[in-house]
């Protein structure tokens, strides 16, 4: 069986299995128990006291835990992504044997964080490089050793690119002149413009 | 004293054909203008290899005195010394036809004085599709190739990829800086 929150691909043996270990808890708490994954995804720490306590009725062992916590994860991030909406997801639950009022509330608590998760991994998503801030400032260069009466303004650029998430921002600096630095703006203007025209 | 050397080029200098040498002019400029190496070859059927090496560095001081310094065609052609009026003439000429490309190396070169320069860029838009986290992304990624000459002359590629936010951010910023460029260049003018 397919399911779109795979991907329109079969549902992962071990998924299918720890489904019947997330039947175990009540319904009020698999959707306080999706709230805590959900912070998880959004990149906050887990509260894992919170989650033993949410847990430690169904009596689970940290075996059990940690299978709830994984395939819930798993649940919830592969259905934003694949932008599946929560009704869906409700029915598809079901469908792999989550009983009517756990596949709610957990669709009530997907369905409350999915605009933040989905914005959360488009942020997330894989970039070479970024720019993190900018500087410049103007020179009015008057002679050289070369040209006794230069008169034209240079242009200096420092920036401040970050290559990954982690790693400290890596400054570039480097000057240029005043035509190259009108080419280099009206060029970049012209990539605007096509940018804006692609998102309409 | 530069004439003491030009002086002593002059008889070199008279043994090419006023053909030849506005050619050979020509040639020294552009390779002056486009920085590169200048081949021998071209002035071999007239000097030998030495005196070639004087033809050049003769007439790339010329070059720099006319551009550089102002020098005036009076000047330029009483420093040439004993040299034929009419080849000092020649010489005077064929700088100034290259004389604005030759004053704009002159500033690239100025720029380029103990800092790194900007040699070349290049930019190419795209659209992501989608990426691990995401299944339909459709975010345009703008990718910018900076290619800076150091100091030493060692070139660095730098990458750069922007989104709209940032290119956005970018391009505000340097529009200050290109305000007060086109203030600069006004006011000059």
């Amino acid at each position: 069986m397919r399911f779109r929150f795979c991907g329109d691909l079969d549902c992962p043996d071990w998924v299918l299995a720890e489904i019947n270990i997330l039947s175990k808890i009540t319904s009020v708490k698999i959707k306080l128990l999706a709230v805590q994954v959900l912070k998880d995804l959004l990149g906050e720490d887990l509260d894992y006291e919170k989650v033993q306590k949410l847990t430690s009725d169904a009596k689970f062992e940290t075996g059990d835990i940690k299978a709830s916590i994984a395939a819930l994860t798993f649940i919830l991030s592969s259905a934003a992504k694949y932008d599946v909406d929560a009704e869906t997801l409700s029915n598809e639950l079901q469908q792999l044997g989550l009983p009517r009022e756990h596949s709610t509330s957990v669709c009530r608590s997907y369905s409350d964080g999915l605009g933040h998760l989905q914005e959360h991994f488009r942020r997330t998503s894989l970039r070479v490089s970024g720019l993190d801030s900018v500087q410049w400032r103007v020179d009015y260069v008057l002679s050289s050793s070369e040209l006794q009466n230069v008169n034209e303004p240079s242009v200096q650029i420092k920036l401040d690119i970050k290559q990954s998430d982690s790693a400290e921002p890596e400054p570039v600096a480097f000057t240029l002149t005043a035509d190259k630095f009108r080419v280099l703006l009206h060029e970049l203007k012209q990539a605007q413009s096509a940018m804006e025209n692609l998102q309409k | 004293m530069a004439t003491d050397k030009w002086e002593a080029a002059a008889t070199v200098l008279s043994k090419a054909s006023a053909t030849d040498l506005e050619t050979v002019c020509h040639l020294v400029a552009d390779s002056l203008c486009a920085d590169s190496v200048l081949s021998p070859d071209k002035g071999l059927s007239i000097w030998s290899l030495e005196d070639w090496w004087t033809v050049r560095t003769v007439l790339t001081e010329v070059m720099r005195m006319v551009v550089g310094r102002g020098w005036s065609k009076e000047k330029v052609i009483k420093e040439l010394g004993s040299l034929n009026d009419s080849l000092k003439e020649i010489i005077y000429d064929s700088v100034l036809v290259h004389q604005q490309l030759l004053r704009h190396k002159f500033i690239e070169d100025a720029t380029a004085v103990s800092h790194a320069v900007l040699a070349d860029f290049d930019w190419k838009l795209k659209l992501a599709m989608a990426s691990d986290k995401l299944a339909s992304l459709q975010e345009p990624l703008l990718q910018v190739d900076l290619d800076v000459r150091e100091v030493s002359g060692e070139h660095k590629s730098v990458f750069l990829e922007l989104d709209q936010s940032e290119l956005t951010k970018l391009i505000t910023s340097l529009e200050m800086c290109s305000k007060s460029v086109q203030q600069l260049t006004t006011n000059a003018t």
